[in-house]
């Protein structure tokens, strides 16, 4: 067979959806929400996708059902203006560098095509949607590029679903701020929002491929999806009951209760837990007789695989002695590596 | 990020171990990973002269 027609059958097989590895997007089917649906706020609310409200909106998150027929999605993102101002946002997400300051896969010349399923409420005005990538140092960082605008210009939502295609040529990249030593991703922000109009879309679809030609979209599992996004952030659900055993070290100091995440993580995260106590809701570290001990104050100390929990302050314990932690109730806990 | 306190707090062999910091309304452990985007943040607004960390108890 010939290196030609090789190529060619290949080139069916993405036109199919064969082809794997394509969408750099994590997510892009709006599949997994870790942090639950019907949140409002900014930053990341679907997993790997963060909103930046305009000057005062608040904006909800919804999964629906509501998706482009026929081409096997069963899940978009509904984000909406839900109150305070009526000035929009912008809804974007980011690729993770290999390695910071290494952005050699967007080098210069680097063709790369953006494609998304999008359509407005009937009720919205907003019809814009202008996105543009540029890279970063995280969300909010103090480096980043300068923005590179798609070939195609702004696209017009309508009230029906449509696959909307941006191409980009990576330019030579300079920085705006900072340093470009410094940036750790390419974000993708989708520029929609404006003073005093309303804005309320549907989204899914969405991937990033290198190349000029969009290709079908990259349906993956909801389980590879949540992987992928765990990497960034996973939530650690954890039923009521006796759930990681450690040591007393002293008669007021607990050591080495841990839980190892599912995924590794891009960088050590932040944590977030339930308080030290014995309530509902609550952490509490119980002696080796399996009672309370006289409750202190605990903390949560994470590597980029596992986290450590150690309380302070506790009494009723004996130095040497096991110890146990005990979730009154289901609780969870949460990581977070996100850029 | 709205942080509205944060201070150091210590392991159990009384190293560093992080910084507890209240973020958008939540108290959250954030480890002294300069990747970890609310330590960056941290560091930011301390630079900055916006923000201050206590030292550990």
């Amino acid at each position: 067979m010939s290196r030609a027609r090789d190529l060619a059958e290949l080139g069916g097989s993405a036109d199919a959806g064969g082809l794997t590895g394509r969408n750099l997007i994590i997510n892009g089917a709006m599949q997994v929400w870790q942090r639950g649906t019907g949140l409002t706020g900014s930053g990341y609310r679907i997993d790997r996708w963060y909103t930046e409200p305009r000057s005062g909106t608040i904006v909800t998150h919804d999964q629906s059902v509501d998706v482009p027929s026929g081409l096997g999605f069963s899940t978009s993102a509904h984000v909406y203006r839900s109150g305070g101002n009526d000035n929009g946002f912008h809804l974007n997400t980011n690729i993770e560098l290999d390695a910071t300051g290494n952005y050699s896969k967007f080098a210069t010349g680097t063709k790369l095509v953006y494609s998304v399923y999008i359509k407005k409420a009937a009720s919205a005005v907003q019809t814009n949607y202008n996105p543009y990538i540029y890279l970063n140092a995280g969300t909010g960082g103090s480096n980043s590029s300068q923005a590179v605008f798609s070939n195609e210009g702004a696209g017009t939502m309508t009230n029906d679903w449509q696959r909307m295609v941006f191409t980009f040529t990576c330019p030579t990249w300079t920085a705006s701020a900072g340093s470009l030593n410094n940036v750790n991703c390419l974000v993708i922000r989708g520029i929609m929002g404006q003073d005093n109009t309303n804005q309320d879309i549907y989204i899914t679809g969405a991937q990033l491929e290198v190349g000029d030609t969009a290709t079908p979209f990259e349906h993956r599992s909801y389980a590879d999806e949540l992987r992928r996004c765990q990497r960034y952030y996973e939530t650690i659900k954890v039923m009521n009951g006796y759930f990681s055993t450690g040591q007393a070290f002293t008669t007021s100091q607990i050591a080495g209760a841990t839980l190892n995440f599912k995924v590794t993580k891009r960088a050590s995260p932040t944590l977030t837990a339930p308080a030290a106590g014995t309530a509902a809701g609550t952490w509490g570290f119980v002696g080796s007789n399996g009672s309370y001990a006289t409750i202190g104050s605990h903390t949560l100390t994470s590597s980029v695989d596992f986290v450590r929990i150690e309380g302070t302050g506790y009494s009723g314990i004996s130095a040497g002695n096991a110890s146990m932690i005990y979730s009154n109730g289901d609780t969870e806990a949460k990581a977070d590596a996100e850029l | 990020m709205n942080i509205i306190s944060a201070q150091y707090y210590n392991d159990s062999d009384d190293n560093q171990g992080g910084i507890k910091a209240t973020v958008d309304g939540t108290e959250m452990f954030v480890p002294l990973d300069p990747a970890n985007r609310h330590y960056a943040e941290i560091m930011r607004q301390v630079e900055a002269g916006e923000l201050t960390i206590a030292d550990a108890d």
